[in-house]
């Protein structure tokens, strides 16, 4: 296990074609969109959620906060108590005792408290009587609301539902829903080094958040999400102590011949890297490396040019290194 | 006196409202609590001891509006933990819509009694440091911060009627003059809070929604060498 003892900033892209990234759960599940500027919004929950379900599902690992998804397998999660983290015998001696027992097995076990963070209340049977406290935990890794670089287009669907609205009813009910034609997500995070030391947070997690960032998006087959395309993975790590740039989502802009609603692929859109580029250039000294994965479908482009992107970092003095999937 | 100033902006904030619970609505600006939060995230103290260090008696803390006050919502699907066990698995969820601030930024001015505290502070802000990472309010309303720079401020007389661009205490108001084309708002704000979390002084504080000055007679008024008249909370 490395122990993560530097920041690092991450940028991350992927888009959406005929699908709904997130619905509102008080408007109709329409996707979320800030009526003022007409971008398409993403929480952060939902992303975490993507990030957990993947890490749960498909690599078996422990997660903290999760669905009770079927009934048999339920039982057991039903039941549960913070205390069954407890591995050490009640009554217990002192409230402490058990709350550090039960804090060290949970961040050993849980991946997403050590990336997210987390709060567990807990009721402890000691040999004078019972105590109640909590364990907090601030996540190392915060991401912001995402948020999509360009105005999107709400498309409103008709149709027939496969049921009846009610038994005995011999038609079939219509449904309604929202979708977006196309939307190009961009998420922003920070992972903190200090906040890591309290979640022991390790450099194999943040492999792992990575491939849950990436393949949890491509792989959340639902509905509403199958036209996911995670399209660029970036990652900024600093050798300086403490100190990080901020806000780098901004310095990513999109351009395109069309205007931002009739937008609907990729291959409609460029990426203009210069800021960034220069930016980073400033900051060299401070920084270790940076670490991207593309999926190849984006252009860059430096002032209007197009261009490589890894090429133009190098040649800003960043160390790059390609991340693969 | 020498006052660090600096400028903190995010897309969202949620400084909630103390009253509030399953419909968090937000104050406009960050109380003064929030900022001793902010300034401890960039010094490193931790959660459980930074407040120690931002009594009123040690610590000078104003802040002005940089960008008009807007708020909107944002409903999330929370989890219900009245039964979802260990508050962690989750059966059913919660809606719940928050009221956010958006495209937010405030200027942050500071000074306290503690060289240290001062020093450590200075020396974060001129390398763009911080320990922990920023936030308005939440953690997912990540921040960022430019250092504007440490300014001497004047203590000013008075006599007269003065422009001030931080918001107002209203205690230390004795008479204001409302003008025409400005929004004037008031809200009542945590001013102090003890290391386990007890509020033990609000203040109404007044404001103007549009980020423009506020025209005034009032007590304890500081003017800065950039001009800018500043009143501590």
């Amino acid at each position: 296990m490395t122990e993560v003892n530097r920041r690092s900033e991450i940028v991350f892209l992927y888009d959406i074609k005929d699908g709904n990234p997130n619905g509102d759960p008080l408007d109709d599940n329409k996707p979320r969109i800030d009526e003022e500027t007409g971008i398409n919004l993403v929480t952060d929950v939902r992303f975490k959620r993507t990030i957990r379900d993947h890490l749960y599902k498909f690599r078996g690992k422990e997660i903290f906060v999760r669905e009770i998804s079927d009934e048999n397998g339920s039982i057991q999660d039903a039941k549960m108590r913070a205390r069954d983290f407890l591995t050490i015998e009640e009554p217990l001696d002192s409230f402490e005792t058990g709350k550090n027992n039960i804090n060290e097995n949970l961040l050993n076990d849980c991946i997403d408290v050590r990336l997210f963070g987390g709060t567990v209340p807990l009721e402890l049977k000691l040999k004078k009587g019972k105590d109640t406290g909590s364990i907090t935990h601030t996540g190392p890794v915060q991401f912001k609301i995402g948020r999509s670089m360009h105005k999107v287009f709400i498309k409103h669907f008709r149709g027939t539902g496969a049921f009846a609205s009610k038994e005995g009813a011999s038609q079939k009910t219509f449904r309604e829903e929202d979708f977006l034609p196309y939307s190009l997500i961009s998420f922003y995070g920070i992972i903190n080094e200090n906040a890591a030391k309290d979640t022991k947070l390790s450099e194999e997690d943040i492999d792992l958040l990575l491939d849950g960032m990436w393949n949890g998006t491509k792989n959340l087959i639902s509905r509403s999400k199958v036209g996911q395309v995670p399209r660029l993975l970036f990652k900024v790590n600093y050798k300086e102590g403490n100190y990080h740039i901020g806000d780098l989502n901004n310095l990513f802009s999109l351009k395109s011949d069309l205007i931002d609603e009739e937008i609907r692929d990729i291959s409609q859109i460029r990426i203009e890297v210069q800021r960034l580029v220069e930016v980073l250039g400033k900051s060299k000294d401070k920084i270790e490396n940076a670490q991207l994965c593309m999926d190849g479908s984006i252009v860059f482009t430096y002032g209007g040019e197009e261009i490589d992107f890894e090429k133009s970092l190098m040649e800003a003095g960043i160390n790059t290194e390609i991340l693969s999937m | 006196m020498k006052v660090l100033v600096f400028d903190v902006w995010g897309e969202f904030g949620h400084f909630r409202k103390h009253y509030t619970t399953t419909s968090p609505l937000t104050y406009s600006i960050p109380p003064r609590t929030a900022i001793a939060g902010m300034i401890g995230a960039i010094e490193g103290f931790g959660k459980d001891e930074y407040l120690q260090y931002f009594s009123k008696e040690n610590a000078n803390i104003a802040v002005k509006i940089s960008c008009p006050i807007k708020k909107t919502r944002i409903a999330e699907n929370l989890i219900d933990t009245k039964i979802a066990p260990m508050m962690s698995r989750i059966k059913t969820r919660t809606q719940i819509r928050f009221e956010v601030l958006k495209d937010v930024k405030y200027r942050i001015y500071f000074s306290h009694s503690s060289e240290e505290v001062y020093n450590k502070l200075y020396s974060m802000l001129k390398e763009h440091k911080s320990v922990y990472t920023l936030c308005l309010g939440l953690s997912e309303h990540i921040a960022n911060y430019e250092f504007i720079g440490e300014m001497e401020a004047v203590s000013e007389l008075l006599d007269s009627e003065r422009e001030i661009h931080s918001v107002v205490p209203e205690k230390e108001l004795i008479k204001i003059s409302f003008e025409e084309g400005k929004e004037y708002f008031s809200e009542t704000i945590p001013i102090e809070m003890l290391p386990n979390r007890e509020v033990t002084e609000y203040g109404k504080i007044l404001f103007e929604k549009n980020a423009k000055c506020i025209l005034a007679n009032v007590n304890n008024l500081w003017r800065l060498e950039n001009g800018e008249g500043i009143i501590f909370m």
